[in-house]
């Protein structure tokens, strides 16, 4: 008996400490209903200086046109090795996308930010369109973008 | 088997490419239009520097200046957290009038491009400009042989109404309509990656910036040697973050501008492939020369009478084609060369 309890207990550790270590963040980015074709749209965490750390996801199926999302591609050099296999479509008018990643423990509650740079054909071009603070009180707060993000939230 | 080549793509797709061209002509006005409202300096009258200083007098906000092929000159802004766009004067920099892509052409681009279904209406638009290659040629062929040779190509048309109104209005037409139909067909395979596409050479990001205090928009030296008309787009910095760099394009190239020296910090052209490439698809677009834009447009304009008399001469040609009751088929026949069997005369001829 007091084995099985310290073999559940010890499994039970080895998950939690699997699990601290890497944890899933849900991002929705939800988008105003504006005239236009689909946002392309890129999700990337800076560090506290809004330095560039890594990208999340890169909504839009032409990687040529994601030098126009500019923060984003000036930090990460708008490499392909940034992004590769986290894209998808771009986001249309008034609709929402929400991406599930893997993102380090540590980077939670240590100044991290969730930013996304935002883009319409013909149309401007957002830096920084929204921007939100990754903390553990900040989660399933939303926070209102300047372009054509809505809000931007997440959940841990 | 040259009618045929003509009549049967052009059957088949009548309607698809009507609606193409006759979208395609309402665009045609797009740029005509934006360029009666835009003041449009002339070349070395006014630089880039001097319309970012006007802009930002009046847009203290201003994130970023965009020059549209038109000419129209167009300022991005944030007021209390709303975004705007006005278009400007880039000689006073005061506001013309609010922006906004006209809801109608918008509509109307979607239309022709993909017949308002996304991607499977991309493919029959792109189908619609290579069946309308096809017409131009084999009609170019058929009147050619009609005339009685490509000299004689010119030559006043003989014909009932409907086939010299077809034939003449398809000479007038039939350089812009190639024009329009080519360059479609082309931007539709690059679309579909079936071309390969040109990128852009795109300058790097650069790594270190001056950092001293930001100098007056007016006197940076790089944005004093590009003339407003080869602008594409200027990009601010952010206020207050002395780290931040103006990111300019121009019809040549892009780079990045130091705030505090003036200076580029990187620029690259965007290469020669890139550029007739772009060039391709302004052509075709009107972008690159209005004028331009209206005559292919008036080209199209004549693709929905070619097809309504198009299709009127093909049934009157099919109507007066001899019927003959009881005919058939040469195989049929007592003296056919090759004998055959009994049986099977009787199985195949037996006509009633």
């Amino acid at each position: 008996m007091n084995r099985l309890m310290a073999t559940t207990g010890l499994l039970l550790g080895l998950g939690l400490s699997s699990l601290a270590q890497a944890r899933e963040v849900t991002i929705t980015t939800e988008l105003n209903a504006y005239r236009g074709d689909g946002a392309y749209l890129a999700i990337y965490l800076t560090d506290a200086s809004g330095k560039y750390a890594r990208t999340l996801w890169m909504a839009g199926g032409k990687s040529k046109y994601y030098k126009h999302l500019l923060d984003w591609a000036r930090g990460s050099g708008g490499k392909r090795s940034e992004y590769d296999g986290m894209t998808g479509a771009s986001v249309t008018s008034g609709a929402s996308l929400t991406i599930t990643v893997d993102i380090d423990d540590t980077l939670i509650d240590a100044g991290y930010l969730v930013r996304a740079d935002s883009a319409v054909e013909d149309q401007r071009e957002n830096r920084v369109d929204a921007e939100v603070p990754l903390t553990t009180q900040g989660a399933g707060t939303p926070v209102a973008g300047r372009g054509y993000v809505k809000a931007l939230s997440y959940s841990l | 088997m040259l009618r045929r080549l003509h009549s049967l793509p052009g059957l088949l797709a009548a309607l698809f490419l009507l609606i193409l061209a006759t979208s395609g002509s309402v665009l045609s006005l797009s740029p005509a239009l934006e360029r009666v409202a835009a003041t449009v300096p002339a070349r070395g009258d006014v630089s880039v520097a001097d319309v970012a200083a006007r802009v930002l007098q009046t847009y203290p906000g201003a994130e970023q200046i965009e020059r549209l092929p038109s000419g129209a000159v167009l300022v991005y802004f944030s007021v209390d957290g709303n975004p705007g766009a006005d278009l400007v004067d880039p000689l006073t920099g005061a506001r013309l009038d609010a922006y906004e892509p006209p809801p109608f052409f918008t509509w109307m681009k979607d239309l022709h491009r993909a017949f308002l279904l996304d991607d499977p209406g991309r493919a029959a638009a792109g189908t619609g400009a290579v069946l309308m290659v096809l017409m131009c040629f084999s009609g170019a062929f058929l009147l050619a042989s009609r005339a009685g040779g490509w000299r004689k190509l010119l030559a006043p048309i003989r014909g009932t109404g409907s086939q010299r109104l077809h034939t003449e209005l398809a000479r007038a037409a039939v350089v812009g309509l190639l024009i329009s139909a080519l360059s479609g067909a082309w931007m539709s395979a690059i679309r579909f990656e079936w071309l390969a596409e040109a990128e852009e050479l795109e300058a790097e990001f650069p790594a270190e910036v001056a950092g001293t205090p930001p100098a007056p928009i007016g006197t940076l030296q790089a944005l004093q040697a590009v003339d407003l008309r080869d602008l594409h787009q200027l990009i601010m910095p952010f206020p207050d973050d002395p780290l931040d760099v103006y990111s300019l394009r121009t019809h040549q190239g892009s780079g990045f501008v130091d705030q505090a020296t003036g200076q580029w910090l990187s620029y690259s052209d965007y290469g020669s492939a890139a550029t007739l490439q772009t060039f391709i698809m302004e052509l075709h677009t009107g972008e690159a020369w209005w004028w331009l834009g209206l005559i292919l447009g008036l080209a199209a304009l004549t693709v929905p009478v070619l097809a309504v008399t198009g299709v009127m001469i093909w049934w009157q040609r099919r109507r007066s084609m001899p019927r003959l009751s009881g005919n058939a088929a040469a195989s049929c026949c007592w003296w056919a060369p090759k004998p055959m069997p009994p049986g099977a005369l009787r199985k195949r001829c037996t006509t009633g």
